[in-house]
């Protein structure tokens, strides 16, 4: 490690010594002068929530939820927790300098990034002193290769800070960097001259391939990676990365082709979306994501698929078809399989053409072969039969490898600590976990809160046992460990996938706007599903269940794993409430009602980066309230579907399995679109309306609105006559198109912060 | 032991200047400490006022602590204690890099100053006292301190411009020691006298 210090007693300056506010004392002292900084990064750099001095001797980690960064000492496999240092609110991404004598967290809801300076040759890790402001929501962070440029992804205002390490302040701000930049990866071709690299940025959610191409089929939409310019600091393009024709695994029907399940055998494809990570390996840059097959008809083996997709960074195009890891376990012949979901982050070692890719909801990581710019999943060398899965602990987010490539660290999310890998043996194992920060006191709000992130956030999840000093129960969540809520719902927001369902096309809904989040109890939900068919959160055990194929969380009296009430009695419709259920427990809380806690009190709405008191937004909402938007988005969920009864209330459902009283015809349903179709093949419902939409931080999710993705802007929203006009009896307000202008812009800036308007 | 000899390395003239004007000064906080136990503190750079470590002083940094000599996070200073009858020995020393050297303080009084640390080579001597102590490369004194109640302070003087810790160790002594300390500290004045006395009249 080298790092700026203090090479002798050289020079003369001026030191004052103060004690109190008046008095001081000034006199001549020898001073040290600080030698230059000649570390740097080797090969590639990329975003994580966790990070390594360039000589692999301190690892740093993000703790979102603990607001907080765990600084170790690994040097040696020393593994000692120096400190955990305070920083600002939901720090998800840290840098260090090569050296490690500056260590940069984005602190998401704070919009800063945190400077932490550390000196660890002489003993002391400074508090931050310094929380630069940068955009909102930052996310990412890299720093270049020579250590003097650290790159913000603001994920929110869609831009990127550009920050002077020597100033530590943001030199420019990259703005248009795409929506919702995440990821961070920096070439490096070994120089000291970092103006020749390039910096690659991942938009998290996919957009629709072309004008008018609505959402439902399984290449609706494309993703893309944004290229920046070291030089100039400036965007210089996008990669675009296409969906894969064929996933490997089959359909029995065609939704949107109208062939109804149990026809035959359909191929599936599948577009990349929730593209969190990349990083590069041997001119080649590699995403994983979640691959979204929203067509039907669905088993539990054709909604997501765990792809990696891969592009030449010397043209910037696109490699091939993207390599869906689930086909290697499909094709392991051993039978127990665990299917690598949510693929979430990369990293490759940096003297051999291998990778590893952790998988947030299997709990696991597994391993890359690289050849040019194809990688193929790794068996386990002592178990063939199988894909090598490395268990980490629960819901891995990152990844970083220490230079030398002995040792590969995991941080995991829910976990709130790290698993630490040997590289050195075959196969890879683990060595240790370190506890990055306390866990939730057991017994609290806060622990049942945490058991059902857990939960959502797994695609197996672990259960108490039967009777005590049993095995455990897992396995629950989904068939073979294929799907968790947070699949379709990163972090309980939405992937913006518009889903072939039984009803018809839904896009998938943010659960921030489940509950009335002004309200401390929580008590206050909205009618769930757009076609209001679910009054409670147990009702999803038909989506863990049907969706996901797992056996799901509710139980008969029991307790075993085999008897759980069948799904028609779980249906709301059918006069039987889910909420006093026997359930699943983890740790003696109830699985359903951790996981109810987590949509209450544990999802946070996204921040907008409109300012609230912009004169467009003023004007905006004066005329949202002029045209009575407020009669269906008003109220402190921003809409006006509720719950208003007390499960069960079978004859609040109508035949269709809607609540009626919620519904709203605004005139966003045509039954000969393309993808208004059902499940199984059938018209889709819509006829009736449906619940209107929440606007909470609606302006996260562009490009695809209403239940089907019909509009793929919120001007095209307000284009929609009939809807404009729902609030003033089908008088049209707002034909003047610079007023409909001003109320987007009032949408756009709506979120937590906003005062809500009460419903009239 | 060292005593006060890194007085005449810096300069006894201004630290004389400094006292005077710093006489009177007081830290805000005071906090008890217990004798016999070594205490790290944390300092950021030459002239800026030495705190506790974090989180036990809420304005002082993270103190990086080894596994050898048993040692506490200062809490805010000025570090407070009562001396007992027979006198107590405030012991001063810098931790892992031979950067930094200190002036003490007893209720804003300037106390004494710890030598100037040697730089060539650098060395560090790590997170355990005991051990640094042990190195003449490493700036380090003590000095006896009165019967009754203190209030410490340490600014350092020269520092590592990116801050580091030190660490000090308040003991009582038992009587016969500090008849001796006293004693020889008059004999190493008296000498000291006569020393530059004889200078002076070899001139």
């Amino acid at each position: 490690m080298s790092r700026a210090r203090m090479t002798g007693l050289k020079g003369i300056v001026l030191a004052a010594v103060t004690f109190g506010a008046t008095t001081a004392a000034v006199f001549l002292l020898p001073q040290a002068t600080p030698s230059a900084q000649t570390a740097r990064f080797d090969g590639p750099i990329s975003s994580q929530p966790l990070a390594l001095t360039a000589d692999g001797a301190t690892l740093a980690v993000a703790n979102p939820d603990n607001n907080s960064v765990t600084i170790f000492d690994v040097q040696a496999d020393h593994f000692t927790k120096l400190a955990e240092v305070p920083v600002q609110t939901e720090p998800n991404g840290v840098a260090f300098t090569p050296g490690g004598d500056k260590l940069y967290v984005a602190n998401t809801v704070s919009g800063t990034v945190s400077l932490i300076k550390l000196n660890l040759a002489n003993g002391i890790i400074q508090r931050p002193r310094l929380h630069i402001p940068v955009g909102t929501e930052p996310y990412g962070l890299a720093m270049s290769p020579n250590g003097r440029t650290l790159y913000v992804t603001n994920a929110r205002s869609n831009s990127v800070s550009v920050i002077d390490v020597l100033q530590d302040r943001v030199i420019k701000t990259i703005f248009n960097a795409g929506i919702e930049p995440r990821g961070i990866a920096i070439t490096n071709d070994g120089d000291s001259d970092d103006n020749d690299e390039t910096v690659y940025v991942t938009q998290f959610l996919s957009l629709p391939s072309a004008p008018g191409v609505s959402d439902g089929a399984d290449n609706a939409k494309v993703a893309f990676v944004t290229t920046i310019s070291a030089a100039t600091n400036t965007v210089t393009g996008s990669v675009r990365l296409n969906p894969l024709a064929d996933t490997g695994f089959t359909a029995t029907g065609d939704s949107l082709a109208r062939i109804p399940p149990n026809s035959g055998t359909f191929v599936t494809g599948a577009y990349p979306n929730q593209l969190n990570n990349i990083a590069i390996k041997g001119g080649f840059a590699f995403v994983p994501n979640t691959g979204a097959s929203p067509n039907g008809p669905f088993r539990f083996d054709v909604n997501t698929q765990s792809l990696l997709s891969v592009f030449n960074t010397a043209t910037n195009t696109e490699s091939g078809t993207p390599l869906n890891m689930h086909l290697a376990v499909k094709n392991q012949t051993n039978p127990v399989k665990t299917f690598i979901t949510q693929p979430w982050a990369i990293a490759f070692a940096h003297h051999s053409d291998t990778g590893f890719v952790a998988a947030a909801a299997s709990n696991l990581l597994v391993k890359l072969a690289i050849v040019g710019g194809a990688a193929t999943v790794q068996n386990d060398p002592s178990d063939t039969t199988r894909v090598l899965q490395i268990p980490t602990g629960k819901n891995p987010r990152g990844i970083v490898i220490n230079a030398d490539d002995t040792r590969m660290y995991v941080m995991n999310y829910v976990g709130r600590n790290v698993t630490v890998v040997d590289l050195t043996t075959s196969p890879e194992h683990v060595i240790t976990t370190l506890q990055s920060a306390a866990l939730p006191l057991p017994g609290t709000q806060a622990a049942a809160i945490h058991i059902g992130k857990e939960l959502f956030n797994s695609s197996q999840g672990e259960f108490d046992p039967v009777t005590p000093g049993g095995p455990v129960i897992t396995r629950r969540m989904s068939q073979a460990g294929w799907g968790a809520c947070s699949t379709c719902h990163p972090n309980g927001l939405t992937d913006n996938v518009v889903w072939i369902f039984p009803p018809g096309p839904r896009r998938s809904i943010p659960l921030n706007t489940d509950f009335d989040q002004t309200d401390p109890t929580r008590s206050h939900m909205r009618a769930l599903n757009w076609s209001a068919s679910r009054d409670e959160e147990e009702d999803f055990e038909g989506n863990i269940r049907a969706v996901s194929g797992g056996q799901g969380l509710l139980i008969n009296a029991d307790g075993s794993q085999s008897n759980t009430p069948p799904l028609s009695d779980v249906d709301p419709a059918n006069g039987k409430p889910n909420t006093p259920r026997l359930q699943l427990t983890v740790n003696g809380v109830g699985a359903w009602d951790a996981i109810k806690l987590y949509e209450q009190f544990g999802i946070r709405s996204p921040i907008s980066p409109v300012s609230k008191t912009e004169p467009d937004v003023i004007a905006g909402n004066a005329l949202f309230r002029a045209a009575n938007c407020q009669q269906c988005h008003g109220g402190p969920q921003w809409t006006s579907s509720a719950i208003r009864f007390i499960p069960p209330n079978p004859a609040a459902f109508n035949a269709n399995g809607e609540i009626l009283s919620e519904l709203r015809q605004v005139g966003t349903f045509d039954p000969t679109a393309f993808n208004e179709v059902r499940n199984n093949a059938a018209p889709a419902l819509g006829a009736n309306g449906f619940a209107p939409a929440s606007l909470l931080s609606v302006f996260a999710y562009s490009q695809t609105f209403f239940h089907g993705g019909a509009a793929e802007s919120l001007d095209q929203v307000l284009n929609n006559v009939q809807h404009r006009s729902a609030g003033t009896s089908g008088v049209d307000t707002l034909s003047n198109a610079a007023d409909r202008q001003k109320i987007v812009r009032f949408i756009q800036s709506i979120d937590a912060a906003t005062p809500p308007i009460p419903i009239p | 032991m060292k005593t006060i000899r890194g007085f005449a390395r810096v300069g006894v003239m201004a630290l004389a200047m400094t006292g005077a004007l710093l006489a009177g000064t007081r830290t805000a906080s005071a906090a008890p400490i217990n004798l016999e136990t070594w205490y790290e503190f944390t300092f950021i750079g030459a002239g800026q006022p030495a705190a506790g470590c974090f989180p036990t002083d809420p304005n002082g940094d993270f103190c990086v602590f080894g596994a050898g000599t048993p040692v506490q996070p200062a809490p805010a200073p000025a570090w407070t204690f009562v001396a007992p009858t027979g006198g107590a020995v405030l012991t001063v020393t810098d931790l892992f890099e031979s950067h930094d050297g200190f002036l003490i303080f007893d209720f804003g009084i300037p106390l004494f100053i710890t030598p100037p640390p040697s730089e060539n080579p650098p060395f560090s001597c790590g997170a355990d006292p005991v051990v640094c102590l042990a190195s003449n490369r490493i700036s380090h004194a003590s000095f006896l301190l009165a019967a009754g109640a203190h209030s410490l302070s340490i600014t350092p003087y020269v520092t590592d411009p990116d801050g580091g810790v030190g660490a000090f160790q308040v003991s009582a002594v038992p009587e016969p020691t500090s008849l001796v300390l006293v004693g020889s500290g008059i004999l190493g004045l008296v000498a000291r006298a006569r020393r530059r006395a004889s200078e002076r009249r070899t001139r």
